[in-house]
């Protein structure tokens, strides 16, 4: 129906990612604490129906819309805590708005005293759908598994991941609707994430 | 290195910017994860039997196809007598699409409205005391795909024809309609849309500003994406919907005969697919 191939657009996020230059090092310094970012991605929202075929549907975006910032507190090494907010037009009749929290732990940093590589974690997504024909809320509470990796740089950390979105629960201000659970299938629960933060 | 990818990603810019009409309605990677909410209709204060209809066309002639359409009335209502409104799919009246000559096919299944078919199913609608929505050709000066819905008396209650038209449709020769077919049937506010009117921004808000309790939808539509939980057009529009659809392979195009019926949030309250048949429910129609 509406989920179009992004084969091409995780290759050229890939080889962008990759032209960065910067590299895990060796790491004997103290690890920054926090970091505020961004998922330039998910601006393309606001460009529309061609704004949407650039991030895949979603699918290159992280699954977010509009502006979307993310921030981390490193509060032990190797291990972060991370918030996300975003929000813009999910389609051309629908808002969204999406709060995300979860836990990022970097293993070669913990194991190899890297900066940065590796990163494992899990989220829990909140999202907010407000439907602008008919003026109902409708609510989405989905946990997310995700691997990735950080390449530290000079000013910026680029943030390179990909989620399984594994289970939605969902409810509404609709009348008469009933709260509902399923399972979300492979690969339609696959998204791909760049973030650019800034470290501190 | 820099500036052929630059130029690369510039040019996909391009390409992917013509694709699609500005207009259409996109459902997002997350939207689709959304689970199928169940709607309590317990306390409705109207209830319809409805019928979802998928057949098999038959491509060369029209009369076989008005023959199953009739030969389907009778088995619903011998199976249903509660039966009070069937659908049936998008141009029921042969192919939907053939790649060579797709405009002298289409004018050769075309139809005026009355035509044979809609004075066949009319005496249907009088034997059974039912409404009937079927899809064909119309021939009206122009080409138009169309769909018909037939009062319980045979009368003509009302003609939609197709806005948002499919590179097919336009390789058919099909001109396009205006707005939104609305309806009452037995007291329940009706729209008929066809198939991509359902994606058009502009008939998704004319819907919403007349807010129907009941969608016709009839389809003709390829492959269901059975990985999505919910039925997105009742979900945004908080109407029953009713999908007919065909099945079959058409000149190499396969229909895998998906049809149903769903509620105003979106669940799937009855649905089938992989062959010809009909799915049946009654909806209930609740204040809002």
């Amino acid at each position: 129906m509406r989920i179009i191939k992004s084969k091409v657009l995780i290759l050229l996020l890939l080889v962008s990612a990759f032209s960065v230059q910067a590299q895990p090092i060796n790491y004997q310094e103290q690890s920054p604490q926090f970091y505020v970012g961004l998922n330039p991605m998910a601006l393309t929202k606001f460009f529309g129906n061609s704004g949407s075929l650039w991030n895949g549907l979603g699918f290159a975006s992280g699954a977010e819309s509009g502006l979307a910032l993310y921030a981390g507190w490193k509060f032990m090494q190797a291990q972060s805590l991370e918030a996300r907010i975003s929000s813009g037009p999910a389609n051309l009749l629908v808002w969204e708005t999406q709060f995300q929290m979860g836990y990022i732990w970097y293993p070669c940093e913990q194991f190899l005293q890297w900066k940065g590589g590796p990163s494992l974690g899990v989220m829990i997504r909140n999202t907010a759908f407000y439907n602008t024909l008919n003026k109902s809320w409708t609510f989405n509470h989905v946990p997310e598994l995700i691997a990735g990796w950080r390449f530290p740089g000079k000013y910026l950390d680029i943030d390179l991941r990909t989620g399984i979105n594994i289970s939605s629960f969902t409810w509404s201000t609709i009348a008469h609707s009933k709260p509902a659970f399923n399972w979300i299938s492979l690969p339609y629960g696959c998204t791909f994430s760049l973030g650019m933060a800034f470290v501190f | 290195m820099k500036r052929i990818f630059t130029l690369f990603f510039l040019i996909l810019i391009a390409t992917f910017s013509g694709c699609i009409d500005p207009n259409t309605v996109l459902e997002t990677q997350n939207q689709l994860w959304l689970a199928g909410m169940d709607f309590d209709d317990s306390v409705a204060s109207i209830r319809l039997g409805t019928a979802a209809v998928c057949l098999q066309l038959d491509p060369d002639d029209p009369a076989v196809n008005r023959n199953k359409m009739i030969n389907m009335i009778d088995l619903i209502a011998s199976e249903h007598p509660d039966i009070r409104l069937i659908v049936f799919g998008e141009a029921s009246l042969g192919y939907y699409y053939r790649p060579t000559n797709p405009q002298s096919y289409q004018q050769s299944l075309s139809e005026s409205i009355p035509g044979p078919t809609s004075t066949a199913l009319s005496a249907k609608a009088i034997e059974y005391d039912i409404y009937i929505s079927f899809g064909l050709t119309e021939s009206s000066g122009d080409l138009y795909n169309s769909q018909v819905l037939i009062n319980p008396d045979g009368s003509i209650a009302s003609t939609h024809r197709k806005n948002f038209l499919t590179d097919w449709d336009i390789e058919n020769g099909f001109s396009s309609g205006s707005g939104v077919t609305f309806n009452t049937i037995d007291g329940i506010k009706t729209a008929t849309i066809i198939c991509y009117d359902s994606m058009s921004e502009k008939i998704l808000r004319e819907i919403a500003q007349e807010k129907p309790q009941l969608i016709l939808l009839p389809l003709a539509d390829l492959v269901d994406e059975d990985f999505v939980n919910y039925d997105p057009v009742s979900f945004m529009s908080h109407a029953w919907v009713i999908v007919a659809n065909r099945f079959g392979t058409e000149d190499g195009s396969h229909y895998d005969g998906h049809h149903w019926i769903s509620t105003p949030t979106g669940s799937y309250r009855v649905k089938a697919t992989g062959k010809e048949g009909y799915v049946f429910t009654e909806v209930g129609i609740c204040e809002l």
